[in-house]
């Protein structure tokens, strides 16, 4: 059972649409466990070092010491630097660029499962998947989206289907042999 | 001879301890930025040892093969834009600016001259193609 299609940056935006609806339980709960402690605790000693430069800053320039400037206007721009990167827009800017550049845009995709796997043929790049690392399949009304354990997305348009039927045929397989 | 005042306007008063309580806090807000700096280089390092204990890397005339636990992936060689070799470590380039990053202390002394020479053969001379700003395809 296959399908070909072209790699398409609307598909990651179907994507990015339907996980928005906090779907996908176990992909979640993978990346959550990647996020190291140290990463959170580098964020908060990025977020909290700008608070400290604006209020040393400011406490030295009432107390009429000039100094304070370089920690105020370092603080200052720190604020606005994350504020930027953290703007739902600019995040969303990043992510269509990210999108831009994938590998394989606008080339075709065979996408195929068998007894062995699920099996996703790009121009130059093959990934084949055994079914016990297949860990979560989702269905969107456009799009089925297969997790494997790494965690990867792999996102299949139904329109690269002969048919519904197809479709849903397709899914059914992956539902059945994945892992449980 | 009439003294004058030394000074018309009264003297500032030295900087007490209290006065300079914003610089030590400014100073730790500025440390923190280095700890926070030092602390995500740490953290990238700590994730990439913990997945290369799971992951083979098989390097062949075809591409190069990435093997994690269930999963199988193959980048062909004109999938890479370049090669990048800094600090004991390769990165083969991908042209979304990602990359694989293979350090040579994993690579026993034996492999390493013949990786070295087909990581060359295959990517090296794509690196001055794309450093001009243009992408050159040969027949």
């Amino acid at each position: 059972m296959n399908a070909v299609y072209a790699a398409s940056v609307d598909h990651f935006r179907a994507f990015a649409q339907f996980n928005s609806r906090k779907k996908f339980p176990r992909y979640r709960e993978l990346l959550r466990r990647q996020r190291l402690t140290i990463v959170r605790l580098a964020r908060a000693s990025v977020l909290i070092s700008p608070v400290l430069m604006i209020v040393g800053g400011g406490h030295l320039l009432l107390n009429r010491q000039l100094l304070g400037v370089f920690p105020l206007a370092v603080g200052a721009l720190y604020v606005v630097l994350i504020t930027w990167f953290l703007l739902p827009s600019a995040q969303r800017q990043r992510q269509e660029q990210g999108w831009a550049k994938a590998p394989n845009l606008g080339k075709p995709i065979d996408v195929a499962v068998d007894e062995a796997g699920f099996h996703f043929i790009e121009a130059t790049i093959e990934r084949h998947v055994d079914w016990n690392a297949v860990i979560e399949i989702e269905e969107s009304a456009t799009h089925i989206f297969v997790v494997d354990r790494q965690p990867m997305v792999y996102l299949i348009p139904k329109a690269a289907f002969a048919s519904q039927a197809d479709a849903e045929a397709f899914a059914a397989y992956i539902r059945t042999h994945m892992a449980r | 001879m009439r003294l004058l005042p030394k000074s018309s306007h009264p003297q500032q008063p030295a900087p007490s301890i209290w006065m300079l309580w914003g610089l030590y806090v400014a100073a730790a807000g500025m440390l923190l930025t280095f700890v926070g700096m030092r602390l995500f280089r740490w953290s990238a390092w700590t994730y990439f040892h913990r997945r290369f204990q799971q992951t083979t890397l098989a390097i062949g005339e075809e591409g190069v093969e990435h093997r994690q636990p269930g999963v199988r992936t193959l980048f062909r060689w004109d999938h890479f834009t370049g090669l990048a070799e800094r600090k004991g470590v390769y990165a083969l380039r991908q042209p979304n600016g990602e990359g694989i990053i293979l350090p040579q202390s994993l690579l026993s002394p034996t492999d390493l001259p013949a990786i070295d020479r087909l990581l060359k053969e295959k990517l090296a001379a794509r690196v001055p193609l794309l450093a001009a700003g243009f992408e050159v395809k040969t027949a």
